[in-house]
C-alpha cells in the first residue's frame, strides 16, 4: 500500500491506466482549463500514482488538481483500459483527505453542514417551504414511497420542483410520505470529497428515518441524493434496504406507462427545448429514457437532442461540489455545455438535476446569455398546472 | 538547465498563462502512450509560429532542449523529455483554410485530426482526410505528421506522407520556413517533406501543414471469416490481393486475441487460428458486388470454418466489435503491456504470428497479435504485471527476441506505423547499420548543429 492507502482494487486501476490519452477529447475540466493535462483524467492518474509511490508529497497545488475533478465519468465512456476512474478518485481523496488534505475550507464546511443539516447553513426547518399549500403531506409516518427532497430546496427556485412531483404523485394517488424538517443532507458531496467519516454521520441519522417510514421505494429530485442512499451501505455495517432508489423522473415515467396519470394541459415554455443528461443519472444511473419519456408525453412540447448526449453527455460543471472549490472552473465548464445549446439553436435547456440547473443559470447569469433553463420537474409543474 | 532568468523570457514570449513549471504539471506530462517516462523543467503552450521561432532561438543561445508535444498519444515516447522545456501544441489548434476547389486543407499543427473531419463534414464538403490513425480523435496533425502515423485503411489510403503537401517548419535553429503548398506535384529541391514526415520531432517542428483531401465514399460493408491456422489466413490474403477486389481495410485477429476478446466480452468465436476481418468502401452497389465475389472466394479457399458478410451499416458495426474490444479486453487480463509494431513483408505474416505463439510460450507470458494484414503492421501485445518483476523482466526479454526474429529471420521492420522514440532505439543498429546511422547524425547535425531539438530520440547524436 502506498502513501494514500489505496486498495489493491484501485491500485490496479492506477496501474492500468495506460496514458494513451483518450479521455483528452472529454474531460470538462481538461478542456475549461484550456488543455492542462494535470486537470484531465490522463494527468490526475499520473499525478495519484506518483504520489501514492512517494515520489513526491502532496500539497496544495496537488489538492486543487485532485479535486477539482467534476466526477462526472465522462472519461471513463472514453478509455480502451476501462479504469475505474470514478471511484478511485474518490478513494484518492478519502486517503488524502486521512493525510490532512482538503480542499480550501472544507472542514469549516463539514462543519457547518453537520450542524445544520444542510449544505446551505439555513435552518433546516425552511426544507418544508415548498409544501406551504400542499394538503395531506405525510412527514415521517410510513408510506409506500419516500420522497427525499434534497438540500437543494432550501433555494426557492428548487421548491417548485418538489411541489410538482408532490403534485403528479397525488395525481397517480401515490401513497408517499417525506421527512421534512428532519432530512439530513444525503452526503453526497462528503462522499466525493472522500470525507467519509462525515457522510457517514449523515447516512446514520437518514436511514434511521427511511426505516421508520419503512417505504417499498425511496425517490429523489436530484440525482446526486439517490446515488448517496444507494451506496449508504459501503458507509455502514452493510445496511441493505432491498428497495429501488430512483431519480422521481424515473418513477414518474413509471406511473404514466401505467397510465396512473397523463398531461393535458399544452406547453407553455420556451419555443426550443434541449435536453441535458446529468451525469450522475445519465452516465452513473443509465437512465436516459425516462426524462425522454415524460419530455414526450407534455402536449405541446418540442424539444431536441444535444450533439453530445446520453453516456457522451457533457458536465454541467457542478459535480462533486466544484462550485464550492473552484466556482469560475465550474462555469467554465458549464459555459462548454451552453454553447452547445446555442449550436443546437434552442433557447431552453431542460436538465433533471437541481445542482446542474443552479449552475447553468448562474453561468447564463454571468455570461448575459439568452438561454432559459429548467429542471424536468419544473416543466412538470407547468404541465400539471 | 532553464533557470528562472531563462523562464521570465519564455514567459515573456508565450505569456504568463501559457508557461508553468508547477511539479504536479511536469508529472502530468511525463509520459506518453508507451512505458517511456521523463521530467522536464517546464512547459510552455504556444499559439504562433513566431512564439516558437522565438522559443528555439531562445534555446540555442541558453543551449536547453525543446521537445515538441501534441497529444502524447504516442507509443514509442516521442514527446517524452527528461530535460528542458515542452512545446505543448494543444492551443495553436485553428483549422486556416479549407479550399475545396484544390481538395486540400490548411490546419495549425495543434488541431486534431477528427475535428478537421467533423469540420469538412459540418461544412457539408463531401470530403475528409484519410489517413486517420486509431488515436484520431485526440491525436494532432503535428504529431501524426511526426509519426507518419497510419491506421487501418492505410491499405487503400495510405500514411499521412501521402497526403501532406505543404509545411510550415520552424528550424531548431529559429528560422521559418515553407515547403511545398497546394500542388499535387513538387519535385523542386530536396523533398524536405518526405524528410519531415516521420522525423519524430527531432529535425523540425512542424506549425502548419496543408493537407489533400478526397471524397467521402458512399458507404462502407465488411466481411469476416476464420481460419483454422494462420498460414492459410496468409494464403487468402495473397489470393484476395491477386483477385483485385479493392479493399480499404483488412485486420487479423489471432487466436490469443480472440481468446481474450471473448474472455472479456463474452462473445464467442469458433475454434479457429485467426479471424480476419475486411472492409470495402465505395458507392453500396458496387460494394455489394464485390461482396460477392468475396464470398465466392472465401467458399474456395482452403481453412476457413466460418464467414460472415455484412450486407447493411447495422451488421457492419457488429462485425467491428471483436477488433474495436480488442485492446481493452488485453487490460482486462494484465495492467500494463507493451505494444509492438512489427511489420512484415505480407508472405512473412503466417511466419510472424508463429513465432509469436512460440516466444510466448518460450517466455511464459501472454503475446495476442493483431493488426493490419493488409499492410503487413501486426502489433503483438506484451502482456506484464509491473508488480510482478519477474514477469516484466521475462516480457521486455521477449520484445528483444522479437526484434531478432522480425530483423533477421523475417525480413521486417520493428515499427510501421509507432516511431522509434526512445523505446526502438535499441533496434536501429541492428536495423540499419552503421553506415546510415552516420548519415543520420550528420543530417541531424545540418538542421540542429546544438542538438537542442528533441534530444536522444530515434538514435543517439553523439
Ligand atoms: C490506443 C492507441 C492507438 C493508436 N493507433 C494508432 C494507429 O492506428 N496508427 C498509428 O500510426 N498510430 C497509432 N497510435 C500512435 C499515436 O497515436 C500516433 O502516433 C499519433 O499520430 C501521435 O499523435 P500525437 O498528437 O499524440 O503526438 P505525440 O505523441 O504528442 O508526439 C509524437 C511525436 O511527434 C512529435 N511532435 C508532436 N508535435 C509536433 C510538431 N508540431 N512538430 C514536430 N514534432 C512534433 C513529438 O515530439 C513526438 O516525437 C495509437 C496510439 C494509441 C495510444
Ligand atoms: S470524471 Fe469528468 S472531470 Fe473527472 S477526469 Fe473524468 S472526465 Fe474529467
Ligand atoms: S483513457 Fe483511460 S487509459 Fe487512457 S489515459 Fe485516460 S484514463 Fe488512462
Amino acid at each position: 500500500m502506498g502513501t494514500l492507502g489505496l486498495e489493491k482494487k484501485y491500485e490496479d486501476q492506477v496501474l492500468k491506466c495506460s496514458r494513451c490519452g483518450f479521455c483528452r477529447v472529454i474531460c470538462p475540466t481538461f478542456e475549461a482549463k484550456d488543455f492542462l493535462e494535470s486537470y484531465g483524467a490522463r494527468g490526475r492518474m499520473m499525478q495519484l500514482k506518483a504520489v501514492d509511490e512517494g515520489k513526491i508529497q502532496p500539497d496544495q497545488s496537488f489538492v486543487d488538481r485532485i479535486f477539482t475533478c467534476t466526477l462526472c465519468s465522462a472519461c471513463e465512456q472514453k478509455c480502451p483500459s476501462k479504469v475505474d476512474y470514478v471511484k478511485t478518485m474518490e478513494a484518492a481523496r478519502a486517503g488524502l483527505v486521512k493525510l490532512g488534505f482538503a480542499p480550501p475550507d472544507f472542514a469549516e464546511f463539514s462543519e457547518m453542514t453537520l450542524e445544520k443539516g444542510n449544505v446551505l447553513g439555513q435552518d433546516n426547518a425552511r426544507r418544508m417551504r415548498w409544501a406551504a399549500k400542499l394538503e395531506n403531506i405525510k412527514v415521517n409516518e410510513p408510506a409506500e414511497v419516500l420522497f427525499f427532497v434534497g438540500c437543494n430546496i432550501m433555494r426557492p427556485r428548487v421548491r417548485p420542483m418538489a411541489t410538482a412531483t408532490a403534485k403528479a404523485l397525488q395525481a397517480a394517488n401515490v401513497d408517499f410520505a417525506v421527512m421534512g424538517e428532519d432530512e439530513w443532507c444525503c452526503g453526497l458531496v462528503f462522499i466525493n470529497t472522500g470525507h467519509l467519516d462525515v457522510a457517514r454521520e449523515f447516512a446514520k441519522h437518514n436511514i434511521e428515518l427511511i426505516e421508520k417510514i419503512n417505504p417499498q421505494r425511496i425517490i429523489t429530485i436530484c440525482p446526486g441524493c439517490a446515488q448517496a442512499i444507494r451506496h449508504y451501505k459501503h458507509l455502514t455495517d452493510g445496511w441493505k434496504p432491498g428497495i429501488p432508489i430512483t431519480h422521481a423522473v424515473e418513477y414518474i415515467a413509471e406511473l404514466l406507462d401505467q397510465g396512473k396519470f397523463t398531461f393535458t394541459k399544452e406547453f407553455e415554455g420556451g419555443s426550443k427545448i434541449a435536453y441535458h443528461d446529468p451525469c450522475e443519472l445519465g452516465r452513473q444511473m443509465g437512465v436516459f429514457d425516462a426524462p425522454r419519456k415524460v419530455l414526450n408525453a407534455i402536449p405541446g412540447l418540442e424539444w431536441v437532442e444535444l450533439e453530445n448526449n446520453k453516456a457522451l453527455s457533457h458536465c454541467c460543471g457542478g459535480g462533486s461540489g466544484l462550485q464550492g472549490i473552484d466556482n469560475e472552473l465550474a462555469r467554465e465548464v458549464a459555459h462548454f455545455r451552453l454553447k452547445e445549446v446555442q449550436d443546437a439553436g434552442a433557447d431552453v435547456i431542460v436538465t433533471s438535476c437541481p445542482t446542474c440547473r443552479g449552475n447553468f443559470l448562474d453561468t447564463i447569469k454571468q455570461n448575459s446569455l439568452s438561454i432559459k433553463v429548467m429542471d424536468i420537474h419544473e416543466v412538470l409543474a407547468q404541465a400539471l398546472e | 538547465m532553464i533557470d528562472g532568468g531563462i523562464k521570465e523570457r519564455i514567459k515573456s514570449i508565450v505569456g504568463e498563462k501559457n508557461f508553468t513549471d508547477n511539479p504536479f504539471d511536469l508529472i502530468a506530462y511525463s509520459a506518453d502512450g508507451s512505458e517511456a517516462e521523463g521530467m522536464a523543467e517546464a512547459i510552455s503552450w504556444v499559439i504562433t509560429s513566431e512564439q516558437v521561432s522565438e522559443i528555439m532561438k531562445l534555446a540555442n543561445e541558453k543551449r536547453f532542449t525543446v521537445t515538441p508535444r501534441g497529444a502524447a498519444t504516442g507509443l514509442s515516447g516521442g514527446a517524452v523529455a527528461k530535460q528542458g522545456l515542452i512545446m505543448d501544441f494543444s492551443r495553436m489548434n485553428t483549422i486556416l483554410e479549407i479550399d475545396q476547389k484544390n481538395l486540400t486543407a490548411t490546419v495549425e499543427a495543434g488541431v486534431v485530426l477528427a475535428d478537421l473531419n467533423k469540420e469538412l463534414e459540418k461544412q457539408g464538403t463531401g470530403l475528409f482526410f484519410p489517413p486517420m490513425p486509431a488515436s484520431d480523435s485526440v491525436a494532432q496533425v503535428g504529431g501524426s505528421i511526426a509519426e507518419n502515423a497510419g491506421g487501418v485503411r492505410a491499405v487503400k489510403y495510405g500514411v499521412m506522407r501521402d497526403w501532406i503537401l505543404g509545411l510550415e517548419i520552424v528550424l531548431p535553429t529559429g528560422e521559418i520556413i515553407n515547403e511545398g503548398g497546394k500542388t499535387r506535384k513538387n519535385v523542386s529541391g530536396y523533398d524536405l517533406i518526405g524528410l519531415l514526415t516521420g522525423s519524430e520531432g527531432t529535425l523540425g517542428i512542424i506549425t502548419k501543414a496543408t493537407v489533400g483531401l478526397t471524397p467521402i465514399p458512399e458507404s462502407r460493408l465488411s466481411a469476416l471469416a476464420y481460419f483454422d491456422t494462420p498460414e492459410n489466413a496468409g494464403k487468402f490474403i495473397f489470393a484476395l490481393f491477386q483477385s483485385g477486389l479493392d479493399i480499404s481495410a483488412g485486420e487479423i485477429l489471432d487466436r490469443q486475441t480472440l481468446n481474450t476478446v471473448a474472455g472479456y466480452t463474452g462473445m464467442d468465436f469458433p475454434d479457429c487460428g485467426a479471424m480476419i476481418l475486411l472492409e470495402m468502401d465505395g458507392d453500396m452497389e458496387d460494394i455489394k458486388r464485390r461482396l460477392a465475389k468475396l464470398e465466392e472466394l472465401f467458399k474456395s479457399s482452403v481453412g476457413i470454418s466460418d464467414y460472415r458478410l455484412a450486407w447493411d451499416p447495422v451488421e457492419n458495426l457488429e462485425l467491428w466489435r471483436a477488433r474495436k474490444a480488442a485492446l481493452p479486453s488485453m487490460a482486462q487480463l494484465k495492467p500494463n503491456v507493451v505494444i509492438e509494431d512489427t511489420t512484415v513483408p505480407l508472405s512473412k505474416i503466417p511466419e510472424l504470428l508463429k513465432r509469436m505463439e512460440e516466444l510466448a510460450k518460450q517466455f511464459n507470458i501472454r503475446i495476442p497479435c493483431y493488426g493490419h494484414i493488409g499492410d503487413g503492421n501486426i502489433h503483438p501485445m506484451f502482456l506484464f504485471d509491473p508488480r510482478d518483476h519477474d514477469e516484466a523482466k521475462r516480457a521486455h526479454d521477449a520484445v528483444k527476441v522479437m526484434g531478432d526474429i522480425v530483423l533477421k529471420d523475417l525480413q521486417g521492420t520493428v515499427t510501421g506505423e509507432h516511431g522509434v522514440g526512445t523505446e526502438k532505439k535499441m533496434f536501429m543498429l541492428a536495423e540499419h547499420g552503421q553506415a546510415k546511422m552516420n548519415l543520420w547524425r550528420r543530417i541531424k547535425k545540418a538542421f540542429d548543429p546544438n542538438g537542442i531539438l528533441n534530444p536522444g530520440k530515434i538514435f543517439d547524436y553523439d
